[in-house]
């Protein structure tokens, strides 16, 4: 985590300078000259994403402490606790980002001497921006939340999600779509004002952040006071915890038992959860971003991996204290190993599917086979690498839980085996991303991918047994992590 | 026949058990108990292959526990000290899981899920997520896991903490039930007058090293004072006499 949080802080910092740059030159010779809005928009845009997106998987920093009894008995009225816990949040380390890009920013402003006003104009609309980014993020944590409380919802929600974008945005381009972000909103205004050209004056940007921010805080509040009256309503009628309610537990299909544990495991926990709506997420941004196959597939590949790696590498984790049951049972270890890959590759494949249905329509079925070995491919090594991982790096993985868990107590640790193994699977899918490219769709390509499929294929058995003898060698340490 | 010889677990350079040699003969309920902290969880969880000894050699059923792991995982039941649930499972697909482990059939496993969820008072939880259990229904379920299927040996960590009087009596008719029928039973305990009563042989661990072992009918025979031939009344008696030879009791300031 301190790793990922010192590279998004370089990331900002670097943003922050290129975007300085960027507005020196608007500053200082105007918008004909140098025509890089876009590049800040994309930017700004992404960052925003990124923030919200690590926000809305982070616990809260008072309501996560406190639980819905005590919250009630607390001297204190709702209102009071919802703000402590909205204004707490901005303590939150991940907006250091913001700084970072400040730092950056005013780095090169104060180094090139701009315009006082521009300057001005710059920082109140980066403070704007946080505030806006806080609130959004805030108001989506709860909504996920509440989504992620039920998994009809979440079926529910990605349904209505997709239905809209094929009915309303795929008329919509992209820059029209991107304007709408509220940070591009009034940089892009700052600039024109700056460039003369005619945008948004600076006090009606004002108002309209206020009327955005107003809105936002009004949703939270309102969002805030749903989720505490349904938590008192489940605490109230526990039968709402009951198995019953879980309509995945009648599928007929699943006739092994062990399976229909992993499956339910899987389905209960937000971390597997929020994996998979992030690929249903990514299914529908990746419609809109198809015009170059070499791209498309490269992102596809990575979140096959991402997806498949995310729960995997953590599948004992699900288990927790369950974990000694394999210890003193007369269990296969490498049947229950089997288990917890063939369950997943039941539940990823209707994603699969889609993949490869976008290959064909998006593009042309000339792809369909050369995505089809990649992605397959990619599952069997990932599978491979992750059975290994998953002893290394042991988490045990919580179902009430955030999926990213922040950790106040950092603890860098660095182990050869787990980071060896993601090496080895990047380097591979590099290499044979890089067949691709270099000899699109030729009999070398199909030769080379069949090759790779069926070495997969051959050694995943063998791999299976190698993995059940680490796990005899490391049961005793996983068990200890677990319970 | 359970026979532990020499057996040895170390965390590091710390024995946790320091060389221990005992049997558990067939058809008997045998008392494992301790201060906190002695090693009779360690000796269960190393007999029920939890952890793993340092040394030492064990047999079960005579069959060497190293080489024959699986075939006497398939004769043993077991309670460990935590409990080996799935949060999210419900009561009776945690019971048709392990059923299904040990090769019941599905009538078996039903008729035998139906009748202990009964027995044991729980049939009213079976269908919510062992997650909601308290401590005491936990520990029930657990136990109907272990007990299940057909064993010839039970491992059993205080199978009587956090369990109400009357279900604590129905284990205990069905555990001698059990013996009568073949099982051997080993139980840790900190509860010395439910040994005493209910254990046919006893062995006490202190330090990682066993201090006394005996039949506890034998208990009131056994000499405290030899010159005027005071015997021990209790096996607690027998128990601080060993566990607490050199510890002095102090007194808290503020009271």
């Amino acid at each position: 985590m301190i790793i990922g949080l010192l590279f998004m802080v370089f990331l900002s910092l670097l943003m922050g300078i290129t975007m300085g740059f960027t507005f020196v030159n608007y500053d200082l010779f105007g918008d004909a000259q140098f025509n890089k809005t876009d590049f800040v928009n994309l930017n700004l845009s992404v960052w925003f994403l990124i923030i919200i997106l690590v926000k809305v998987f982070s616990p809260k920093k008072i309501l996560s402490g406190l639980e819905i009894k005590k919250i009630k008995y607390l001297p204190l009225k709702l209102y009071e606790i919802f703000t402590a816990d909205l204004i707490m949040g901005l303590l939150d380390r991940w907006y250091i980002m913001p700084f970072g890009m400040m730092i950056g920013l005013f780095a090169i402003i104060g180094a090139f001497s701009i315009s006082l006003i521009f300057s001005f104009s710059i920082l109140l609309g980066i403070l704007l921006n946080i505030l806006v980014l806080h609130i959004v993020s805030e108001t989506f944590m709860i909504i996920t939340g509440i989504i992620i409380g039920d998994f009809k919802k979440i079926i529910f929600t990605v349904l209505v999600v997709i239905i809209l974008s094929f009915l309303y945005l795929q008329n919509i381009d992209y820059n029209s779509l991107i304007s709408f972000m509220p940070p591009v909103l009034l940089f892009q205004n700052i600039l024109d004002n700056s460039a003369g050209n005619s945008g948004i004056t600076l006090p009606t940007l004002l108002i309209i952040y206020l009327s955005i921010i107003l809105t936002g805080i009004a949703a939270y509040y309102i969002l805030r006071w749903y989720e505490f009256n349904k938590l008192t309503e489940n605490l109230q009628n526990p039968k709402k915890n009951s198995a019953e309610n879980y309509s995945f537990r009648s599928l007929s299909f699943i006739r092994n038992i062990s399976l229909k544990k992993e499956i339910i495991l899987i389905f209960l926990s937000t971390r597997s959860r929020s994996v998979f709506l992030g690929e249903i997420i990514l299914v529908i941004f990746f419609l809109f971003y198809h015009k170059d196959f070499n791209l498309f597939i490269a992102q596809i590949i990575c979140a096959v991996m991402i997806g498949w790696f995310g729960y995997l590498s953590v599948c004992w984790g699900y288990d927790k204290a369950g974990f000694g049951t394999y210890l003193f049972t007369p269990i296969k270890i490498k049947q229950q190993i089997l288990a917890k890959n063939l369950i997943f590759f039941l539940v990823r494949i209707p994603i699969v599917v889609i993949y490869l249905l976008m290959t064909a329509f998006l593009f042309s079925s000339e792809y369909l086979a050369v995505a089809f070995l990649l992605i397959i491919t990619t599952m069997f090594i990932t599978t491979i690498c992750s059975n290994f991982f998953s002893m290394y790096e042991i988490k045990p993985v919580e179902t009430k839980e955030p999926a990213i868990k922040m950790n106040t107590n950092f603890k860098v640790k660095f182990n050869l085996i787990p980071f060896a193994l993601v090496a080895f699977q990047f380097i591979i899918l590099l290499i044979m991303i890089f067949v691709f490219y270099t000899f699109r769709t030729s009999a070398v390509t199909y030769s080379i991918y069949i090759a790779v499929f069926i070495i997969a294929i051959l050694i995943y058995y063998p791999t299976l047994k190698k993995a059940e003898k680490v796990f005899q060698e490391r049961k005793e340490i996983i068990y200890k992590e677990l319970t | 026949m359970i026979s532990v010889k020499n057996l040895v677990k170390k965390y590091g350079y710390v024995p946790s058990v320091n060389s221990i040699s005992f049997d558990v003969k067939e058809k008997t309920i045998f008392g494992f108990i301790g201060p906190n902290g002695a090693g009779k969880s360690t000796t269960l969880n190393i007999l029920t292959y939890l952890v793993k000894p340092t040394s030492g050699e064990i047999t079960i059923n005579d069959l060497d526990h190293q080489n024959y792991s699986f075939d006497i995982k398939k004769i043993i039941g077991v309670m460990p000290e935590k409990l080996p649930l799935f949060d999210y499972l419900t009561g009776q697909e945690y019971l048709n899981y392990i059923g299904d482990i040990y090769g019941l059939t599905k009538d078996e496993i039903n008729i035998r899920m139906s009748e202990l969820f009964t027995y044991l008072d729980i049939d009213e939880a079976k269908n919510r997520f062992i997650n909601g259990y308290s401590q005491g229904m936990k520990k029930k379920i657990s136990f109907a896991a272990a007990i299940m299927h057909n064993l010839k040996y039970l491992f059993l960590d205080e199978p009587f903490e956090n369990i109400d009087p009357l279900s604590r009596k129905k284990m205990k008719i069905v555990l001698n039930k059990m013996k009568e029928k073949g099982t051997t039973i080993f139980i840790t305990s900190h509860a010395l007058k439910e040994v005493e009563d209910f254990c046919d042989e006893v062995a006490i661990i202190n330090k990682g090293k066993i201090v006394y072992q005996s039949e506890t009918k034998d208990i009131r025979n056994k000499i405290k004072n030899e010159v005027t031939n005071e015997t021990y009344q209790s096996l607690e008696e027998i128990f601080l006499d060993l566990t607490a030879e050199n510890e002095s009791i102090t007194e808290l300031s503020w009271l």
